[in-house]
């Protein structure tokens, strides 16, 4: 971890519909830091991104995130619900994303549209600003959501699994942008995945939960402890890949819950 | 035809207590048709049926009663659908016809059970007085102000309500006020048009203007000039062949919406795609 944290989570629990979601998760996420947040489904990333972006409040515990977190944070969801249909522009979107910093009855000037022209630029749809939202691809339309979220000069940015459902040209494509984005902007990015194979590759910590914490370290560290395959409860193991210097990891079997006692 | 029925001072009091209504009822139907609300708009007219009950046999202004029902309906629905505690639908169904029942028994306990219901159910414009469309007036000029003030912020929360959220924008403030300036719209156009019918006004202009635009801006003004044209035609059928006029103005935006989506080139543009 590097420099002072950024996110600091103490004795994090959380209840979703009557089922613990999160039990006990204690975190730092260093300034600067590329966190991939791995697990099985149902494991609870979703929800941990949640609470760090302050849509859902925990049932225990504290999180703190450096700064007000309106402004502080800038939150991509999964699967984009949205109906292709609605009736806007790319720069709309994008324009949305400022509301909040602008009060209850947001004006738009010069300073606004200037930001979002530079968020849409950042994600290289500046072209695109003017066509309409559900015209645009998967890929495009999850660049403008980028867009949204960095729009706010965020500190913070939390993506809750981007790549599903994109080609691999289109994933290589969205890393390459992050890259771009977090050494323009000197943002700490948290990426919810389910993506065994490339994540690990991309960032500088892992953090594997199973509604609880299972393991957090640097990538090249994974591998030590048997953490990662308790937490999916299967069997995982880590291989050369290719001409990369890293390793991936090889899922063998359906993930399963750990077992943990609820109310420990 | 128009010309000369100008003329006439009922004609032209339902004139202008048409086309406030009107614009009150196209500019909410926006947001009715972006964010799939028709039932929740259906139920809270339907209720108005029960505060309009309660007014009648307290013998109290009916129009404040209503306005003070439909509102807590409003924020019931919108508290029952936000909290989950109920499928939103079967709770507006519960809502709308329990309120209903409630101000079919109260109407028939105190003895004008008939005449107020017709009346109430169906409206009628031409009999509408200048102290109506003061009163009528005021609703829309608050309405209108209130939804042109909020309307970024709206729009944003219609988008997609967990990301509006995550930007800061009062998500649940927003839905309760659609929902209460909803309320107040149905209020102000029950005697004009009925309540039975109002609902279809808070759907129809939007859902025209959803068929032959792409961006909002254009939506809203063609749910405006769809709103006002259906009046107008309204207004002047309903006079030639001495028909009710609230039926007939609500036909005409039926017609309106069955051209707008024959022609729409969305429609034909999918179609097209689809066949290859």
């Amino acid at each position: 971890m590097s420099g002072e944290p950024m996110v600091k989570i103490e004795g994090l629990w959380v209840w979703r519909r009557g089922n613990l979601a999160l039990q006990d998760v204690s975190l730092e996420i260093g300034r600067g830091t590329f966190v991939g947040l791995m697990g099985p489904n149902g494991g609870g990333k979703t929800t941990l991104l949640k609470v760090i972006a302050g849509l859902i409040r925990p049932d225990k515990g504290k999180v703190s995130v450096v700064g007000p977190t309106r402004r502080t944070v800038g939150y991509v969801p999964q699967e984009q619900a949205v109906d292709p249909q609605f009736p806007v522009t790319p720069e709309d979107v994008v324009e949305m994303g400022l509301y909040g910093s602008l009060g209850l009855v947001p004006r738009i000037g010069a300073r606004e549209r200037s930001l979002v022209r530079r968020a849409l630029d950042h994600v290289g749809m500046g072209e695109h600003a003017g066509r309409r939202f559900g015209e645009l691809s998967g890929g495009q339309k999850q660049r403008i959501f980028i867009a949204r979220a960095i729009v706010g000069e965020p500190r913070l940015l939390l993506l809750d699994e981007p790549t599903t459902g994109v080609d691999a040209r289109a994933r290589d494509s969205f890393y390459r942008l992050l890259s771009q984005l977090r050494s323009d902007l000197g943002l700490t990015v948290i990426l919810a995945s389910h993506d065994l194979e490339v994540v690990p590759t991309q960032v500088d910590e892992i953090v594997c939960i199973n509604r609880m914490v299972f393991v957090h370290a640097p990538p090249e560290k994974i591998g030590e402890s048997d953490a990662l395959s308790r937490a999916y409860g299967c069997e995982l193991e880590f291989m050369a890949h290719g001409t990369y210097p890293h390793r991936v990891i090889r899922r063998h079997d359906e993930p399963a819950r750990p077992e943990v006692e609820p109310d420990a | 035809m128009l010309s000369e029925m100008i003329h006439f001072p009922f004609f032209q009091r339902a004139l202008l207590g048409g086309l406030l209504v009107v614009v009150m009822l196209s500019l909410l139907s926006f947001f009715v048709v972006l964010r799939k609300i028709s039932f929740a708009g259906a139920g809270i007219s339907h209720s108005a049926l029960g505060g309009v009950a309660i007014g009648l046999a307290l013998g109290v202004n009916t129009t404040l009663t209503a306005t003070l029902f439909c509102v807590a309906v409003a924020l019931a629905i919108g508290f029952i659908s936000r909290g989950g505690h109920l499928a939103e639908d079967a709770a507006i169904g519960i809502m709308l016809a329990g309120t209903m029942a409630l101000g079919i028994v109260l109407l028939a306990l105190s003895g004008g059970y008939a005449s107020s219901l017709f009346s109430f159910l169906f409206g009628s414009i031409l009999a509408i007085t200048a102290t109506d469309i003061s009163v009528i007036a005021v609703y829309c000029a608050s309405i209108v102000t209130l939804v042109l003030v909020f309307f970024k912020p709206l729009v944003c929360a219609s988008f997609d309500e967990e990301l509006a959220q995550t930007a800061g924008v009062p998500v649940a403030f927003l839905n309760y006020l659609l929902l209460v300036l909803i309320s107040l719209a149905i209020v102000a156009s029950m005697k004009l048009v009925g309540i039975i019918l109002v609902s279809a006004l808070l759907v129809l202009p939007a859902a025209t203007a959803y068929q032959l635009a792409q961006t909002y801006r254009k939506i809203l003004v063609l749910s405006l000039a769809s709103g006002v044209l259906s009046l107008l035609a309204g207004l002047v059928l309903s006079y030639r062949f001495d028909l009710p006029s609230g039926a007939t103005i609500v036909l005409c935006a039926c017609g309106i919406f069955a051209l707008g989506f024959a022609f729409s080139p969305k429609r034909r543009k999918k179609a097209q795609t689809q066949g290859g």
